[in-house]
C-alpha cells in the first residue's frame, strides 16, 4: 500500500511536470505592454480569449525516449482566441509519443487591450519563446538546433511569420539577444497564409485591424515573405476547408519551390478545418505518419 | 508409401502447371481495336495496303493483370506508361504498379499506345488519345467478363502518361470513330491517379513531351489547348496527384497547376508533394517518407469504392 502510494505520487509528480508552465519573458522585460493587469478569460472550455502574458506549457517525453528534437506548438483561433487544447495539448501529447519534446505557446492576442502595437504582439511572443527554449535546451536534454514550430490555422500564420521575419522584435538584452529567432523547421496545418484575396477575414481583421492598407496586407501575407533562408516546411490542408481556403497552403508552397526551400505539401480531399490528432477520415489520419517520417528526415541532418 | 508420394508428385506438378497458367494469363495481351477499325493509320486507310506493310503495323495493346477472382473488387485501372511521348517505359513502372494494384484487389490493364512520333499516323497528336479512349470503351464493354464494374474504371498515368490520363479525363470529343454499340460507351474515366504528371506545355513544360506530341514550333494556341490545367471543368473525374519537389524532369508546378484548376472547378481530389524522390514513384522506395504514397493511394481508392 505504501509502495503504491509512493508510485502514485511519483506518477502525479511526473504528470504535473509533464505540463510544466513556463513564463516566456524574463520578469519586467515583456515589450509592447501598457502595463495593464488582465485576467485570463476562458470564453468556453478550451478557448482562451485573453491572457496577461505569454506562457509555454512543457510536455516532455520520458528521458529514455527523448530525442534531441523539440517543437513549439502555436494554437490557432483566428487571432481572436487560443484553442490551446485541441490545437495545442493534443499535438503535444502526440509529439511526445514520437520522443519529441513539445511546448504549447499561449501568445498574447492582437486584440488584447494591453498591447501598444497589436500586430507584432504574437510575433514577439513566439520569437522570445524560441530564444528561451534554445537557451535552456541542455536543461531539457534537447538540441538548440532542432527547434521547430507547429502552427494550426492562425497559428500557422504565426509559425510562418516566425519562419520568415528575420527582424528580432523581442528587445531582449544580454545572452538572449544573440540567440536566433528563426525556427529550424515548420509544420503548418490548415494555415492562414494569405491576408489578401484568399484571406480568413477574421484572422486578418484581428491581426491588422479592419481597413488595413493594401501595403500592410501584402506585408503580412506570408507567401510574399519566403526567401531561400526559410526553414524546411511541411504543409497539410484539406481541399474542403471552408474556413481557410486550401489555396493558402498552395501559395506558400509555390513560393517555397521558387526559392528552393525544401519541404512537402499534403492536401487531403476531406478534413475541413479540423485536421487534428484523431480524424474521421482514415485517409486524412495518415497525415501523422507522413509528418513523423518527415521529421525523421529532418533530424538526420 | 511410394504410391502416395507419386500421387503427391502428380498433384504438385498439376499445381505448378496451374500456377504457370495463371501466371501466364495474368499478363494476357488484349487487342482492343476491333479488327481493321483503328483510325488515324496510313496503312489501314490506304486503298492499296500490302500484306507486308500490314504485318509490320504495330497495333496498340493492353496487358491484363487480374487478381484472383476471390480477391477481385469491382474497381479496375488502365495504366498509362510514360516516356515523354517518344517511348514507353512500360516494363519499369507500369507492370510494377499493375502488380501492386492486384495486391489491392484491383484489376489492372497496362496500355501500350501508339506514339505520336510513329510514321504510320495521319494526325500525330490525337493518336495516344484515340488509343486510351478506345481501351476505356473496351474495358467497359467487357467488364462483366472479368467481373468488374464498368463504372469504376480509372486511369493511372506516369509522366507523359499523366498527360494522356488528364487528356482523356477532360477531352469530351470521342476520337475513336467506333460505331454500333461502342458508340454510346463513355470515354471519360471514373477517376485518375497521376504520378509526376506532365500537365503544362507552357512555362513548366517537359519540352521533350511537348515536342513529341505537338511537333516542334507548336503555336501558342495549340500549347494552351494541350496544357491540361486549362481543360479542367466541374465534370473532371476525381483525381489524386503525386509529385516530388526535386523532380527536375517534370517540375512539381505541373501538379500544382492541375490541382489548382481542380479546386477552382470543385473537382474532388488530393495532392501529395514529397520532398525527395526525383522523377519517379516506385513500389519499393528508398525513403520511408515516400513509401507512404501507397497507403495514401489505396485509402483514397477505398473512398471512391464506398460511393
Amino acid at each position: 500500500m505504501k509502495k503504491f502510494i509512493l508510485i502514485f505520487s511519483i506518477f502525479i509528480g511526473i504528470q504535473l511536470f509533464a505540463q510544466q508552465k513556463i513564463t516566456v519573458w524574463p520578469k519586467g522585460e515583456m515589450p509592447n505592454s501598457k502595463g495593464l493587469k488582465l485576467n485570463i478569460i476562458e470564453e468556453k472550455e478550451g478557448r482562451i480569449t485573453q491572457i496577461q502574458e505569454a506562457e509555454l506549457f512543457a510536455f516532455l517525453p520520458a528521458k529514455e525516449e527523448r530525442k534531441p528534437m523539440a517543437v513549439i506548438i502555436i494554437p490557432g483561433g483566428g487571432y481572436h482566441h487560443l484553442t490551446y487544447n485541441l490545437g495545442g495539448y493534443s499535438y503535444a501529447k502526440w509529439l511526445n509519443t514520437l520522443g519529441i519534446s513539445a511546448f504549447v505557446l499561449n501568445y498574447r492576442l492582437p486584440t488584447s487591450p494591453d498591447l501598444k502595437q497589436r500586430e507584432i504582439g504574437p510575433l514577439q511572443d513566439i520569437q522570445a519563446a524560441i530564444k528561451l527554449i534554445r537557451k535552456n535546451a541542455s536543461q531539457y536534454g534537447i538540441s538548440p538546433d532542432q527547434i521547430g514550430v507547429l502552427g494550426t490555422s492562425a497559428g500557422g500564420h504565426l509559425a510562418a511569420m516566425a519562419s520568415n521575419i528575420s527582424k528580432d522584435y523581442t528587445e531582449l538584452k544580454g545572452d538572449l539577444s544573440t540567440i536566433s529567432t528563426i525556427p529550424n523547421f515548420a509544420i503548418l496545418v490548415s494555415p492562414v497564409i494569405d491576408l489578401g484575396e484568399f484571406a480568413h477575414k477574421g484572422s486578418r481583421d484581428n491581426l491588422l485591424g479592419e481597413n488595413a492598407s493594401t501595403e500592410k496586407i501584402k506585408e503580412y501575407s506570408m507567401q510574399n515573405r519566403v526567401t531561400e533562408k526559410t526553414p524546411p516546411t511541411i504543409l497539410f490542408h484539406a481541399q474542403n476547408d471552408p474556413a481557410v481556403p486550401v489555396i493558402n497552403s498552395m501559395m506558400y508552397y509555390e513560393a517555397m519551390i521558387k526559392n528552393k526551400v525544401k519541404g512537402a505539401l499534403f492536401i487531403f480531399p476531406e478534413g475541413e478545418h479540423n485536421i487534428g490528432i484523431s480524424n474521421k477520415s482514415e485517409l486524412t489520419d495518415h497525415w501523422k505518419e507522413v509528418c513523423s517520417d518527415w521529421l525523421k528526415t529532418i533530424s538526420k541532418k | 508409401m511410394r504410391f502416395l508420394i507419386l500421387i503427391f508428385m502428380k498433384k504438385t506438378v498439376f499445381i505448378v502447371l496451374t500456377f504457370l497458367f495463371i501466371q501466364f494469363s495474368a499478363q494476357e495481351k488484349l487487342m482492343f481495336w476491333p479488327k481493321g477499325e483503328m483510325p488515324n493509320s496510313k496503312i489501314l486507310t490506304s486503298k492499296t495496303k500490302k500484306k507486308k506493310e500490314l504485318a509490320e503495323l504495330k497495333e496498340p495493346e493492353l496487358f491484363a493483370f487480374l487478381p484472383p477472382v476471390k480477391e477481385r473488387k469491382q474497381m479496375s485501372v488502365i495504366i498509362i506508361p510514360g516516356g515523354g511521348y517518344s517511348k514507353l517505359t512500360y516494363d519499369e513502372g507500369a507492370f510494377q504498379i499493375a502488380k501492386w494494384m492486384n495486391t489491392q484487389g484491383i484489376s489492372a490493364f497496362v496500355l501500350n499506345y501508339r506514339l505520336p512520333t510513329s510514321s504510320d499516323l495521319i494526325q500525330r497528336e490525337i493518336a495516344p488519345l484515340q488509343d486510351i479512349q478506345a481501351s476505356i470503351k473496351y474495358i467497359r464493354k467487357n467488364a462483366a467478363q472479368w467481373g468488374i464494374s464498368p463504372n469504376l474504371v480509372g486511369v493511372v498515368g506516369t509522366s507523359a502518361g499523366g498527360h494522356l490520363a488528364t487528356s482523356v479525363s477532360n477531352i469530351t470529343t470521342d476520337y475513336t470513330q467506333l460505331k454500333g454499340d461502342w458508340e454510346s460507351i463513355s470515354t471519360i474515366p471514373d477517376f485518375a491517379v497521376l504520378f509526376c504528371p506532365v500537365i503544362d506545355f507552357g512555362e513548366f513544360a517537359h519540352k521533350g513531351s511537348r515536342d513529341s506530341l505537338l511537333g516542334e514550333n507548336a503555336s501558342a494556341e495549340k500549347i494552351k489547348e494541350y496544357s491540361m490545367q486549362n481543360r479542367v471543368t466541374p465534370k473532371t473525374p476525381p483525381t489524386i496527384l503525386f509529385h516530388n519537389q526535386d523532380d527536375t524532369a517534370v517540375p512539381p508546378m505541373n501538379s500544382m497547376l492541375y490541382f489548382k484548376a481542380m479546386t477552382q472547378n470543385k473537382v474532388k481530389g488530393a495532392l501529395f508533394i514529397f520532398p525527395e524522390g526525383g522523377h519517379r514513384f516506385s513500389i519499393t522506395n528508398k525513403s520511408e517518407l515516400t513509401e507512404n504514397w501507397k497507403k495514401l493511394c489505396s485509402d483514397w481508392l477505398e473512398t471512391l469504392n464506398n460511393k
